[in-house]
């Protein structure tokens, strides 16, 4: 996901804020980086909400919240932004964050750590770091001998879906999940109605016999039984199966 | 550009994932036929190639009475001797690049088990076309139907695929954050990592093979291979101090990485974490100091 390119500088002296927008447009006129100032902790945390900034200045001094506090609210509101940390003492200072002593005798150097705190992508485009192409190159080169094919995997505008979804929301989904199947895979569902004849066979054996059973007491009653059995067979697996067949044909089509 | 596989947690991952799989159910049908849920038991992962979709997998909790889940198979008689919670790998999309197609399909699976096991899920279905059922036996799956049929219905006990997954670290401690981790996948010869530059991230390969390599008057030197396992990157991360050497790729290599911004988002809130990074830092320091011994005696 890219960011959006701002920075939020949340310092008490709103001078100081003010003074860096102009060094940094100074220094970098073209590049479109945009900035949020605030001297409120708390209204801090709501504008990284907000905005999203790839970067936040953070004094620790701020009013209506404790700095440590501050720059954890920072990093659950946005973790994908890089936070500087301006303060007087730099013991105050904790692990992971990038430290500017204040007051800034060197506006340069918060420039620069300023700048390295942008994205990389960023940095580049607008010029803001020389990058070392040489370097880069020779690392290319070096690299190349451990490349299969030559240039940049792209994607193809093919798309293949493994596993249609068979989710209870989507009545007709087993359907077109047959549908899009290949002729051999489609092949591989139908043999299921193998199963499903034997299957209606035993039924209708089951069900005949048990209706038959009715007859046993009376003359013939034997014969009767069997005839009802075989008719009860085959009414269910024909109904039942042509019903089946039908449904498949359909996905089949 | 390495492929990043993520568990979709924003809004924007799941917008990306609802027009990747409109498009592959549009190029495929020439209609669409999906619809999205972000219900509380349903899982997305989406894979990223370029800062494009280039596949996404959705996984969801698989109930028993849940009748529509017998179709063209019936899972009832395995589900039976399953207990815990099951879950369901419904869909997998994929737009796709040749000879990339096998590592996303094999490592999105994978992101997509890591986060059912996460989620407490004990055993995963996953009805696989019989063409990658070699790649799903590979990840722990075995089959639960006969392998004749074009899909097969597969099985998997998350309690094993864990204990394969963690083995494979080295610093172990790191497991301990396992909630921001994500999949990256870098192509043979791809620079994971360039001496000079800051870095948001750190790594811990998986497999394949790195080289290391540093700067020096006469060009690149190769300096050494980093075994898998071990936590790459983790200072410059920290520290936001510049990378102190390259790092290339010299064969497919899959890495479990997070990011700077999920790493001190946790440290902020939960100091006593911090231990854990201690612990692998000190081991790094004392391994360095014998080196220097040794040299020293050499």
């Amino acid at each position: 996901m890219a960011l959006e390119t701002k920075v939020l500088l949340a310092l008490t002296d709103r001078n100081l804020s003010l003074q860096l927008i102009e060094k940094f447009k100074n220094k970098f006129p073209d590049c479109p980086l945009s900035f949020e100032v605030t001297e409120d902790g708390r209204r801090a945390i709501e504008e990284v909400k907000l905005y999203r900034p790839c970067v936040v200045v953070v004094d620790l001094k701020l009013p209506s919240i404790n700095g440590s506090e501050l720059v954890a609210e920072i990093f659950r509101a946005f973790s994908d932004c890089q936070i500087i940390v301006a303060a007087e003492k730099m013991d105050q200072v904790d692990i992971g964050l990038v430290k500017i002593e204040l007051p800034i005798l060197d506006w340069e150097k918060f420039i620069n750590e300023l700048t390295n705190c942008l994205p990389l992508d960023f940095q580049i485009q607008y010029g803001l770091i020389s990058r070392n192409t040489k370097f880069h190159e020779e690392l290319s080169i070096w690299s190349s001998k451990y490349r299969k094919d030559s240039g940049k995997p792209s994607l193809k505008t093919e798309s293949w879906i493994f596993l249609k979804n068979i989710s209870p929301n989507q009545k007709n989904e087993p359907v077109n999940a047959i549908k899009s199947l290949s002729p051999s895979e489609k092949g591989t569902v139908l043999n299921l109605s193998g199963f499903v004849w034997a299957e209606l066979l035993v039924i209708g054996i089951f069900t005949g016999g048990l209706m038959g059973s009715f007859y046993l007491g009376e003359e013939n009653g034997f014969l009767k039984a069997g005839i009802q059995i075989f008719l009860t067979s085959l009414l269910i697996v024909n109904g039942l199966g042509f019903f089946l067949l039908r449904l498949f044909s359909r996905a089949r089509n | 550009m390495p492929i990043v596989i993520k568990q979709a947690r924003t809004s924007q991952q799941l917008v990306d994932i609802l027009e990747h799989r409109h498009r592959c159910h549009f190029q495929l049908d020439g209609k669409l036929v999906d619809h999205m849920d972000v219900l509380p038991s349903t899982m997305n992962t989406v894979a990223y190639l370029d800062n494009r979709v280039a596949g996404s997998a959705r996984s969801v909790l698989y109930e028993k009475t849940n009748s529509s889940c017998n179709e063209p198979y019936s899972f009832s008689d395995s589900s039976q001797k399953l207990s815990g919670l099951i879950g369901y790998i419904d869909m997998v999309c994929l737009s796709i690049s040749e000879h990339l197609f096998p590592t996303i399909f094999l490592y999105l699976l994978k992101m997509c088990i890591y986060q059912l096991a996460q989620n407490g899920f004990k055993h995963i279905f996953f009805l696989a076309p019989e063409t990658m059922s070699a790649q799903v036996k590979t990840l722990g799956f075995s089959a639960v139907s006969a392998p004749d049929k074009g899909f097969i219905p597969n099985v998997l006990h998350t309690a094993d695929f864990i204990k394969t997954f963690e083995a494979g670290f080295a610093d172990r401690e790191i497991l301990r954050f396992q909630e921001i981790f994500y999949y990256t996948v870098f192509e043979p010869g791809e620079i994971m990592v360039v001496e000079g530059e800051r870095g948001n991230n750190a790594y811990v390969s998986e497999n394949g093979e790195v080289e290391v390599i540093v700067k020096s008057k006469e060009g690149l030197v190769s300096i050494s291979h980093i075994p898998t396992g071990q936590l790459i990157g983790e200072i410059a991360m920290i520290t936001n101090e510049p990378r102190t050497a390259s790092l290339i790729c010299k064969e497919t290599t899959a890495c479990v990485s997070f990011d700077r911004g999920d790493f001190l988002r946790i440290l902020y809130a939960e100091p006593h974490r911090s231990i854990d990074i201690f612990k692998i830092l000190s081991r790094r320091i004392l391994s360095s100091n014998k080196q220097i011994a040794e040299l020293r005696k050499a």
